[in-house]
């Protein structure tokens, strides 16, 4: 294989986690959701904490495109 | 490399007494950037000094609220020290989104001095609270004795990677921002018609103003639950 297609196969095999992030993410919110639409009144403790739950997933999604940009551009 | 980290840029350069001194433009926007915001606020203040006011006590209360439901009543003398660390972080991210300004919190350097800062912090806490106990938090309970070394490894690993990832979390999040912010920039100047790119990077700019103090927020939520778990160890 072409070394430059290598890389950029290889960059686009290195964002593959973004998938379970994009579940993970979807489901954090979900869930909230559904504890406040059950109970209203726990909304001011629930919604930092899947704020904070966002953040550290989200996390993960950016760790995974930075190998992808140390695959394509170092 | 240059396309991911922007270079820091020496300004000027002059000896004294053998001992060199540089000034680069990382240092002076960490040094004249929280300045000019401070700046600003004061002269906000001198137009409505009620709003400013309003507004800074409700972030402070807000956020003190926040920090107390993990400190409690033992630890809330570092409040003032994560609400000024909040703020620091929030300010230096605001950098990354001015266009001449050099994006300090994009630099690895940044966000692992703040990490480091935090964890001897959490070390020096642990030390001068427990003394000797301190080295108990290493050593979880409850475990059969033949297990007690390798926890006791897993437990140091875990402890020293909480810096680390700390700093990255922010280096790297700032990093993929700027890194978007670019792209889509050089993808509205190239195109012919200008009117689809410029509301994008618009868009793009709010999205990033969020993740500005989403990620100040939770260094500062993490390095608060650092110290509390040492704090609370027993």
């Amino acid at each position: 294989m072409d070394p430059q297609v290598a890389r950029f196969f290889s960059a686009a095999l290195a964002i593959i986690p973004l998938f379970g992030v994009a579940l993970a993410i979807g489901r954090i919110f979900s869930t909230a959701i559904d504890a406040i639409a059950r109970q209203p009144a726990v909304k001011k403790d629930v919604v930092p904490l899947a704020i904070m739950g966002f953040a550290l997933t989200e996390a993960a999604a950016l760790f995974a495109l930075l190998i992808a940009f140390l695959i394509l551009f170092v | 490399m240059s396309a991911l980290f922007t270079p820091i840029k020496t300004i000027c350069q002059f000896s004294l007494c053998g001992v060199t001194l540089t000034v680069s433009d990382y240092m002076l926007t960490i040094l004249l950037w929280p300045i000019g915001v401070v700046c600003v606020l004061a002269a906000l203040c001198r137009i409505n000094n009620e709003m400013i006011q309003f507004s800074a006590r409700y972030v402070y209360n807000t956020f003190y609220d926040i920090f107390y439901g993990y400190l409690k009543e033992k630890g809330k003398i570092y409040i003032p020290f994560l609400l000024y660390l909040m703020m620091f972080i929030f300010i230096m991210n605001l950098a990354n989104l001015v266009p001449i300004l050099h994006p300090c919190s994009s630099q690895f350097a940044f966000s692992a001095s703040l990490a480091m800062l935090v964890f001897f912090i959490s070390i020096i806490v642990g030390i001068f609270v427990h003394r000797m106990h301190f080295f108990n938090y290493f050593i979880p309970q409850d475990v059969p004795l033949a297990l007690k070394p390798f926890m006791f490894i897993l437990e140091v690993i875990s402890f020293m990677i909480r810096p680390l990832s700390l700093a990255l979390r922010l280096a790297v999040n700032m990093l993929a921002g700027h890194i978007m912010m670019h792209v889509i920039a050089s993808f509205g100047h190239s195109m012919s018609s200008k009117l689809i790119g410029i509301p994008i990077l618009g868009i793009l700019g709010i999205f990033e103003l969020g993740v500005a103090g989403l990620q100040a927020y939770v260094f500062a939520v993490l390095s608060c639950i650092y110290i509390a778990d040492i704090l609370y160890s027993h």
